[in-house]
């Protein structure tokens, strides 16, 4: 119960301190809106095949602006020594960790979200066909994107050239879980059920998920301590 | 003798590879060994880290560091292997074919550890964030091949090696896989050495820097 307090303490903290600057949503946000204009340049917005390839372009978006929202997850309690007092805080670092991720979840979803009507209307798709599906697929895919940057800014947080660090160590790893949301959204979006031989994606998205969870509560501990 | 014992395995490799180049071993001798070397090279790095997390002990951390770049030299050779093999059958470079793919995919994985490595000055720190890391790309290897091969089902390609029969070729098979084993060996055993003495020269220049 403790725990479930702990983490919840830590994830309002980050939420408030962030809706009070709104620094890094809003600039997430309008780099959502600049890629998404700058693709509808470099492919036909009208075109079928700019259609069918919409989910990859999509999950291409929420990547580059989401890093910018994890990035500064951990650096903003780089002043004033925050990130010290945090780490010695009487709190486990898993839930200082859990409480990061959940903020940082929240808040990529909801540019994920606001970003989903800009393409809707830029590239004629019907993205609201299958809602509850893409819901479940953008919650997957956006965890995936959220544990894995989380933990890894946590990771770079004191080295040098942080912001490239992080994008350079997080793209690779999540290549099978942003295939698995590319080919799944790109589906959805185009008004075609999750089937049979779409499923494996589903799973594979859900097993990222669960295994890289586990993974980085383990580690958690060693990162932020050593 | 452990002076002469790495140099009789680096030439004993070199000319087994000689030999088989020369009796015309097909590129698939070469292929094969390679990207299993480097699958192997990166678990056995995975296990080093998860030893130096434990222990903290630095021989580890430089295991693993032998290990992923060896593993990396392997896998560029593998990479190499796999499109000059890709362009006789197919008449493309890049066919997008699944080992290739995956392996291009993990190869970018441990370049990432590399620079990560390269970006952090203190030792201690150096150590255990790449330790973290070589974990996290060791467990996205198996997904990672799982997807590409899921994703490349779409448009199936016929199998790099179909239709090829190899009887009566395992000497040379045996030949290139020794060669490499005994190379990368000694490349390891050689990289270790360098990292170890690069460790005992910060040292001695941080204690001189103390007085």
């Amino acid at each position: 119960m403790d725990l479930l307090r702990q983490i919840w303490v830590v994830t309002v903290k980050d939420l408030r301190a962030e809706l009070r600057t709104k620094e890094a949503i809003n600039a997430s946000f309008a780099f959502a809106l600049v890629i998404l204009l700058m693709f509808s340049f470099a492919f036909d917005p009208s075109d079928d095949t700019t259609r069918e390839i919409s989910g990859g372009l999509l999950w291409i978006v929420f990547a580059f602006a989401g890093t910018l929202i994890l990035n500064r997850s951990f650096a903003r309690e780089l002043p004033n020594d925050c990130l010290d007092a945090l780490i010695a805080a009487p709190i486990s670092s898993s839930a200082l960790f859990l409480g990061k991720a959940f903020a940082n979840f929240v808040l990529v979803l909801a540019v994920e979200f606001m970003a989903l009507p800009v393409f809707g209307v830029f590239y004629n798709v019907h993205w609201t066909s299958q809602l509850p599906e893409l819901i479940l697929v953008m919650l997957l895919g956006t965890w995936a994107l959220t544990v894995i940057g989380t933990i890894f800014s946590a990771l770079t947080v004191n080295i040098r050239l942080r912001e490239v660090m992080l994008p350079m160590l997080t793209y690779p790893i999540l290549v099978p879980a942003l295939m698995g949301a590319m080919l799944l959204t790109s589906k959805l979006v185009n008004g075609i059920p999750i089937a049979a031989d779409t499923m494996e994606w589903l799973k594979i998205l859900i097993g990222f998920d669960i295994v890289y969870t586990a993974v980085s509560l383990i580690l958690v501990e060693t990162v932020l301590v050593g | 003798m452990r002076e002469e014992l790495l140099t009789i395995t680096g030439i004993a490799g070199a000319v087994l590879l000689a030999w088989s180049t020369a009796t015309g071993a097909h590129l698939v001798f070469f292929y094969a060994p390679l990207t299993v070397g480097a699958w192997f090279l990166a678990g056995a790095a995975m296990v080093s880290s998860l030893r130096f997390l434990r222990t903290k002990h630095f021989q580890y951390d430089s295991l693993s560091v032998a290990n992923i770049e060896v593993g990396l030299a392997l896998l560029g050779g593998s990479l190499g292997a796999g499109t000059i093999w890709e362009r006789t059958i197919s008449g493309r470079w890049w066919d997008w074919s699944v080992p290739l793919t995956s392996t291009l995919a993990c190869g970018l994985l441990y370049v990432g550890y590399l620079i990560l490595r390269h970006a952090v000055q203190e030792p201690t720190q150096r150590a255990t964030f790449s330790a973290i890391f070589s974990i996290f790309a060791f467990l996205d290897i198996p997904m990672v091949i799982m997807a590409v091969a899921w994703w490349s089902q779409k448009h199936p390609k016929p199998l790099m090696w179909a239709g090829m029969t190899f009887a009566g070729q395992w000497p040379l098979l045996v030949g290139t896989t020794a060669g490499i084993l005994l190379l990368a060996l000694t490349l390891i055993t050689a990289r270790v050495r360098q990292e170890e003495s690069q460790r005992e020269l910060d040292s001695l220049r941080r204690t001189v820097h103390a007085f």
